[in-house]
């Protein structure tokens, strides 16, 4: 288990590394020149040349990539060519805006999607489940964005609602915080939760089916121990896996969920920053969710074998 | 399949006949509508799916006979006016005809998804076989290749893609086409190309002499054919939904071609609380369509995984 998990870790390294590779030279290769973004089409080639220098980018890519990467070990993030400030603290200023969007939805994910899932193969083919797996298929076919569009549009148009403009930290007025967040979480959770009902459904079904859970009602325990003691006890086991892997793809619905929402959070700094070719930032936010993804998918393998004492890593 | 009609005849002794009798046609009709029903009444959820698909295939074959007016020219004279008969859904702030870009934003989806589809189940039922049946070097890379891709959220993957390369159709199915193709699908295939392969049969046929191309054509390639149908149909609704996620950040096709992703992103944005037909029938048809072919893909792995049988 030790050793799978040191092999398994040792990958990561290279992988960040392809990964910050790819990014930084596929983005010199954009179309849509920086030095035309940030002096406007009349500038001088002197002045062009001057900022290219400036901006380091008169170095051969590889060169600007190991200076770059030397920068980023040394705990140095760089700046953002377009408003010059660290992007370091841009990062910590942003986060905790994503963080607790993620955190929201993964709360609703997995108690929507668990609770849902128990009670659709608790009461297979009734009434309850059709109704339950019909909203799920629902809830993965209908746009997240496109629902939060909806959220945003339907009251404004009905009642002349809408949720407070600028941030609201948590700290300071949760009930405008959560005016705030609840839609964005609710929306995003709509399609992760339909995806885990789902798994969990099918898993408990199987799981109810093996031999144990008939040992278990032959010796006359009651239906509730078998269900909680027993089945969910296995169960689990993917469910948790798979809520590690919604985890990932939430990171990146969050790009499309702040945009919708008009939330200054790191997805809406993603966007933003591509779009104006603004190289620091985007390196910097790739490496950084590749480095949070590679470890999520990490814990999610290594959970397997955490919850499951059958499952053995050589 | 059960229920499927013989080919040759049986007497009333259950002996084969030697001559096909020719069934008269409205009797064959009929029964092949039957079977229709039974499959109707078996797969209520997996038939909707199909009959929605159909209509949606139809749809965007003929879009530009079905649409009444000309999807990307302006009209100045009719801007943002609300449903009527003329305009079954509108018009836009550009006086173009709502239900002529849903229309032919059909036709978009349809084209990019089953492109993307196609290719991507390809590569990934080959790329999928190979690693699973020789493992050694070709499982490696593929392993190595599927950790590089998931070390990015899929949707950034596209972002960044999508906006490397100029935005055009063919980006789209490039950038669409990489992650599964590489990633997702293979891996899928990979696994279930190594517990086939560990079947006897395989072994038998090794040890009669059947080459890798004949073990891995007669007998592992029908095997995980299963599971690429399964993937490429709800393949179709994801590319279709990662499609109008790209179109709402302004990063799919360019305009003024129709994209109902497209279409619901920039200046439209503007005008939602004036017109909110602008924002609901484009958003009906991504959800339809996604919603389609979901449930014909949970039918079809009722269908044909029956490991999976009733418990979906």
């Amino acid at each position: 288990m030790q050793a799978y998990v040191i092999r398994r870790a040792s990958f990561l390294i290279p992988v960040l590394l392809a990964v910050s590779i790819a990014v930084f030279f596929a983005l010199r290769f954009m179309p849509g020149d920086i030095t035309v973004i940030l002096l406007g089409p009349d500038a001088s080639p002197q002045q062009v040349a001057e900022l290219r220098a400036d901006l380091g980018l008169d170095q051969p890519i590889p060169v600007q990539y190991v200076k770059w990467m030397g920068n980023v070990l040394q705990g140095d993030l760089g700046r953002s060519y377009v408003l010059g400030n660290k992007v370091g603290a841009e990062i910590m200023d942003r986060a905790p805006i994503t963080l607790e969007i993620l955190a929201l939805t993964l709360f609703f994910t997995a108690v929507l999607g668990i609770t849902l899932g128990v009670v659709s193969a608790l009461f297979r083919d009734s009434p309850l489940d059709y109704l339950v797996r019909v909203t799920s298929v629902f809830g993965l076919s209908v746009p997240g964005w496109w629902v939060g569009i909806m959220i945003l549009l339907l009251p404004a148009i009905w009642w002349n609602y809408s949720p407070p403009l600028g941030y609201v930290p948590l700290q300071d007025n949760l009930w405008e915080n959560l005016r705030q967040f609840l839609p964005p979480a609710l929306t995003l959770a709509a399609a992760s939760s339909a995806v885990l009902m789902r798994l969990t459904r099918t898993v408990l079904l199987d799981v109810l089916r093996q031999d144990y859970i008939r040992t278990a009602r032959a010796k006359g325990l009651r239906q509730n121990v078998i269900i909680v003691r027993h089945a969910m006890k296995n169960a689990m086991i993917p469910v948790i896996t798979v809520l590690g892997g919604q985890m990932v793809v939430l990171f990146g619905g969050a790009v499309i969920i702040e945009q919708v929402f008009s939330l200054e959070g790191l997805g809406r700094y993603m966007f933003t920053s591509i779009a104006q070719r603004d190289f620091p930032v985007v390196q910097v936010l790739a490496l950084y969710t590749a480095v949070v993804v590679v470890v999520l998918n990490l814990l999610v393998d290594i959970s397997y074998a955490w919850f499951d004492p059958r499952v053995r890593y050589q | 399949m059960r229920g499927s009609t013989p080919v040759f005849a049986t007497n009333e002794n259950g002996l084969e006949l030697a001559e096909p009798l020719a069934e008269p046609l409205p009797q064959r009709l009929g029964r092949s509508m039957a079977r229709l029903g039974r499959l109707a009444r078996r797969q209520p959820l997996g038939s909707f799916g199909l009959l929605v698909v159909v209509f949606l295939m139809v749809t965007a074959i003929f879009a530009p006979w079905i649409a009444p007016y000309n999807s990307i020219a302006a009209d100045p004279s009719a801007m943002r006016e609300s449903p009527s008969a003329s305009h079954f859904f509108g018009t836009d702030q550009m006086g173009r005809d709502v239900f002529s870009r849903v229309v032919m934003g059909a036709r978009l989806s349809v084209g990019v998804s089953f492109t993307v589809v196609a290719i991507s189940a390809a590569i990934s039922t080959v790329l999928g076989i190979v690693a699973g049946y020789y493992q050694r070097w070709p499982d490696y890379l593929l392993q190595r290749m599927g950790e590089f891709f998931s070390a990015f959220p899929p949707l950034i993957f596209l972002l960044l893609v999508v906006s490397i390369l100029h935005p055009s159709v063919k980006t789209l199915v490039i950038a669409l086409t990489l992650p599964v193709a590489f990633a997702g699908g293979s891996r899928v295939i990979r696994g279930a190309s190594i517990s086939i392969k560990q079947n006897q049969y395989i072994e038998a046929a090794r040890a009669m002499g059947a080459s890798d191309a004949r073990i891995i054509f007669l007998h592992i390639l029908p095997n995980v054919m299963p599971l690429t149908i399964v993937g490429a149909t709800t393949g179709l609704g994801a590319v279709i939904l990662a499609l109008s996620a790209l179109g709402y950040l302004g990063l799919g096709v360019p305009p003024p071609t129709a994209d109902w992703g497209g279409d619901l992103s920039g200046q439209a944005r503007t005008y939602f609380r004036l017109a909110p037909w602008l924002a609901i029938f484009p958003g009906v048809a991504i959800s339809l369509t996604v919603l389609a072919f979901n449930l014909l893909g949970d039918s079809l792995r009722d269908l044909l995984d029956p490991r999976l049988r009733g418990t979906r």
